[in-house]
């Protein structure tokens, strides 16, 4: 069976971590899903939305169920690259200096708020996301594996925000909004235990092993001919339309891709079909797809847009 | 245009796409036209890249105008007019350059390529050659690749082989429809339009006159002066003298042709061993058709006059072929009226005395005219020396200096000192101008008579015998008259080129095919006119004889192609949809949009089955079945052959009602 296997996959260790989430953060299983595809698909997760729906819960959340050990950096304007990385210190006892390395150095980071460091604080954080090692006075040092950022920031009109440039929103795989609870699920957040007593009661639904397993799996997922043909569809069709100010690179085209895949596998399926594309589509190119003209639509309907433009071939 | 853009800026390499397309087009032109036309062009087309690629505005209007007025007026200078085919393509070519130089927006990019179309059209006003219909091919293949760049959404510049890929294809595409439209589009008699009067300035050829040294260039010229097919054998290289202007005028100097028509019928005493043949000429601006001796049938639309020339009523300002026969063996004039008598032995006796006074001596020594001309033969065969670079003749007494003292010439001198000898005997002469000889192209059997094959002889009329042709080159030189100029001047005469590479025999057969090329270029596309149309079409079965039938064939036959040239391109994208699983998964949706679910383009198998399943839950289970394999034949591991058969199989017995 193809289709509907997910009911018999059921025990897996990600509908484990899927299901728990759901139970601290209430109302988003597709946020959660699609965040687990993004790590799945060993790609970072950049969260954005006001603030108080739940950001940093999710990602709190998700850390912790992950089984991987894990780092909070609250960005704020005065925060330092040496705050992200590291610093050496001068060792009385052995006359030298020592580095003690920040918090960058564990398997998931939580970047909270990260459009209101300053961008050099950014790019540090940026840069070792990209290369998966840092340089610090001189030294280049590995990054422990798996390695995710998992960033909140806040839409870009509030105030004391550095914008992410363009290349650097590039370097995430995914960008979510969670959005506002609908009325039963705030009713329950209301009425329901401290969400922080919550996520420090989360036991991890999985080891680092089984994770990096899985994400195996992703890329043995099976890409058809003819998947490939509507991936590049997608990607032709806002090459040429006037309604884009710039296509998708093919980095665009490939992180689509490896979603799709993170997709189809965490539905049970062996084989990636037109609709794990459509399911992710908009979370993975929401960030990079501006709208030209008067309607100067943003990422998510631009993307939406998209979906409805293309024919499956 | 959309308006939210409007003084959006023209992507500096599809400008110069256009700029580079059209310096293509304009270079012929720019090395025919007077230099200041190609000057103008070049510095405003390097003006107009240099705005495109420093992004700086294009010049203000006034300035504009001032160099269009000013462009207008010195076309008006230079040619005294502004229509006409020289003048008018300068003044194009100028205004294509403002129109570069003022070009602002998408729409005008539009409107310069098409200037450029009609820019190659302009092209073919001057020459219709293969070469240059192949250079203007490429320019037309320059500007469509120009014009895909420019439809190519914006923000993003396609790369050369996305813009000439496409391009070509387009064109050849429109091969067939082009074939259909030159066999079928309706020919008018004559041309279509009427080529302005300076069309014909610059053409080679014969002139109606002979002063030594006027063939002397015609003789290093290796256009093309005719080309003739012969029913049959090729007579001999010695018999191939095709006639031209008679001159019968002479002043002591110069040979020319009576101002005066002779007109009057000729009767041939004696005609015999005749030859069929058809002539190709081309245009040289000047009345005269040439015909071997002696002329036996006429081509239309021509005369005869009295001397044999052929007029033809229209002068040949175009390529045109005639058919017609001539004797080889003849006898004709043996009456000579006494008018043509007179004229015949005209010469002013103040001028050269010498050969009048050697003429003389000889009728008073000799006892028959034959007798002097054999003299006369006797004595360029025993002293005189075949040359294409004689000394000049400056005296009052021109043809005394080349008997006397040069003793060194071509045609001209001979024929020329010849007839004047003849005539100070009494012995009535004239001079027969054209050309001698050819040279045959073993591939088609066909005769290419050049310029440099131009020469001069003499006919004499003789009691009992009539007008007798002589030629005293051949004495002098008889390899001239065996073998062609080549032969006749050895290694010691300046020779051409390419006639030099003739012994070279790889050179000589490319020569031969080219030409063989050229003159079935000249008869089928450039001579495809309203008899070889008629030919063709009933070649074909047609007989169509109005143009109305053409015109109903021609639309018949374009919507044929249209078609065919259509099927091709659906028929190119069939492969990919013959997959099984796509064929029986677009039948399946078929077959449920009859009962009102029909799947939007972007929707996947999945959803669409879930929105099936929703709607009619009966027909649940075959959709699932199906969509299942469909999955698995499409992004899965595929289908084997049986299985495709079967998926085909489940779709047709689905059956939703």
């Amino acid at each position: 069976m193809l289709i509907d296997a997910r009911a018999r996959l059921a025990p897996s260790p990600v509908e484990d971590v899927v299901a728990r989430a759901s139970r601290v953060i209430l109302g988003k299983e597709r946020q959660i899903r699609l965040a687990m595809a993004c790590i799945l698909a060993r790609g970072h997760l950049l969260i954005e939305d006001v603030p108080g729906v739940g950001k940093t819960t999710l990602s709190h959340a998700l850390s912790r169920l992950l089984g991987l050990d894990y780092q909070r950096i609250q960005f704020t304007s005065d925060l330092l690259p040496a705050d992200v990385i590291g610093v050496s210190i001068f060792d009385r006892e052995n006359s030298t200096f020592r580095f003690h390395p920040g918090p960058i150095f564990s398997q998931i980071i939580l970047a909270d708020e990260i459009n209101r460091a300053s961008p050099k604080a950014q790019s540090a954080l940026l840069e070792a996301m990209e290369e998966h090692q840092v340089t610090a006075e001189g030294e280049t040092r590995p990054l422990p594996e798996p390695f995710f950022v998992i960033a909140t920031q806040n839409p870009l009109h509030q105030v004391g925000t550095f914008p992410l440039p363009e290349s650097q929103l590039d370097r995430f795989l995914m960008r979510l909004r969670l959005g506002y609870p609908d009325a039963k699920a705030e009713r329950e957040l209301l009425k329901g235990e401290e969400r922080r007593d919550l996520i420090s009661q989360l036991e991890p639904a999985m080891s680092s092993a089984q994770l990096v397993e899985l994400q195996r799996a992703v890329t043995a997922t099976q890409v058809s001919e003819a998947l490939l043909d509507y991936v590049q569809a997608l990607v032709a069709h806002t090459r040429l339309s006037p309604k884009y100010a710039q296509g998708l690179s093919p980095r665009a085209a490939l992180a689509v891709l490896r979603a799709a895949q993170a997709w189809a596998m965490m539905q049970g399926r062996r084989q990636v079909l037109p609709e794990d594309v459509q399911a992710v589509l908009p979370a993975v190119v929401g960030h990079r797809l501006h709208g030209t003209g008067e309607s100067q639509k943003g990422g998510f309907d631009a993307a939406t847009d998209l979906l409805t433009a293309v024919a499956i071939p | 245009m959309s308006g939210e853009l409007p003084h959006k800026a023209l992507d500096v390499r599809n400008v110069l796409w256009l700029l580079s397309s059209m310096a293509f087009v304009v270079a012929p032109h720019a090395l025919r036209l007077p230099n200041w036309v190609g000057v103008f062009f070049g510095v405003v087309v390097a003006w107009r890249a240099w705005i495109a690629w420093r992004v700086s505005r294009n010049p203000p209007r006034w300035l504009v105008f001032a160099l269009t007025a000013g462009a207008v007026a010195a076309t008006f200078i230079a040619y005294g007019r502004i229509m006409g085919r020289d003048a008018g393509t300068t003044l194009l070519v100028l205004m294509t350059a403002m129109k570069l130089l003022e070009m602002k927006t998408s729409r005008e990019v539009v409107l310069a390529i098409h200037l450029g179309f009609i820019l190659v059209m302009t092209n073919f006003l001057f020459s219709q050659s293969i070469p240059f219909g192949v250079y203007m091919l490429a320019c037309v293949w320059l500007f469509v690749a120009t014009l895909v760049g420019h439809q190519r959404g914006v923000g993003r510049t396609p790369t050369v082989r996305e813009r000439l890929v496409p391009a070509g294809m387009l064109l050849a595409q429109a091969v067939p429809l082009m074939i259909v439209l030159f066999l079928l589009f309706p020919r008018v008699q004559g041309p279509l339009w009427a080529l302005p009067q300076d069309a014909h300035a610059g053409l080679s050829g014969l002139s109606d006159s002979m002063t030594p040294g006027n063939i002397s260039q015609l003789i290093r010229s290796e256009a093309t002066a005719f080309r003739v097919q012969f029913d049959g054998d090729i007579p001999p290289y010695s018999l191939l003298y095709w006639r031209g202007p008679v001159l019968w005028t002479f002043d002591g100097r110069t040979w020319k042709v009576p101002e005066f028509t002779i007109t009057g019928s000729q009767e041939y005493a004696r005609a015999e061993n005749p030859v069929r043949y058809a002539v190709t000429v081309e245009p040289h601006g000047k009345h005269w058709l040439f015909s071997l001796d002696v002329p036996g049938t006429l081509p239309r639309g021509t005369g005869i006059r009295h001397d044999l020339q052929i007029r033809s009523i229209r002068p040949v300002d175009t390529r045109i072929r005639y058919e017609m026969t001539s004797f080889l063996d003849y006898r004709y004039g043996e009456r000579l009226p006494a008018g043509f008598r007179a004229l015949a032995l005209s010469f002013d006796e103040r001028r050269n005395p010498r050969t009048v006074a050697l003429g003389r001596s000889w009728a008073a020594e000799a006892g028959s005219p034959t007798e002097v001309v054999n003299r006369a033969l006797q004595l360029f065969n025993a002293q005189f020396t075949y040359t294409l670079e004689p000394p000049l003749l400056t005296s009052e007494d021109p043809y005394d200096e080349f008997l006397f003292e040069a003793k060194r010439g071509f045609c001209e001198h001979y024929a020329g000192s010849f007839a004047l000898l003849m005539r100070a005997a009494g012995i009535p002469a004239r001079i027969v101008t054209g050309y001698q000889g050819g040279e045959v192209n073993p591939l088609n059997r066909e005769l290419l008579v050049r310029q440099a094959d131009a020469h001069a002889w003499v006919e004499v009329w003789l009691e009992e015998r009539g007008w007798l042709r002589l030629d005293p080159t051949s004495v002098v030189a008889p390899n001239r008259i065996d073998g062609g100029i080549d032969a006749a001047l050895g290694p010691i005469g300046m020779i051409p080129s390419l006639i030099a590479a003739d012994r070279l025999r790889v050179l000589a057969a490319l020569r031969f095919a080219w030409s063989a090329l050229d003159s079935q270029w000249n008869q089928w596309v450039l001579g495809y006119n309203v008899d070889r149309q008629r030919q063709f079409l009933s070649s074909l079965g047609l007989e169509i004889t109005n143009w109305k039938d053409l015109a109903l064939w021609l639309t018949v036959a374009t919507l044929a192609v249209g078609g065919l040239v259509g099927l091709g391109l659906v028929l190119r994208d069939l492969p990919a949809r013959r997959d099984p699983a796509v064929l029986a998964w677009e039948r399946f949706c078929g077959k449920l949009r009859t009962v009102g679910i029909a799947r939007s383009a972007h929707e996947g198998p999945v959803d669409y089955l879930a929105r099936v399943e929703a709607r009619r839950p009966a027909l649940a289970k075959a959709a699932r079945e199906i969509t299942e394999r469909y999955v698995r034949g499409r992004y899965g591991e595929g289908l084997s052959k049986r299985e495709g058969r079967e998926l085909l199989a489940l779709v047709r017995r689905f059956q939703p009602s």
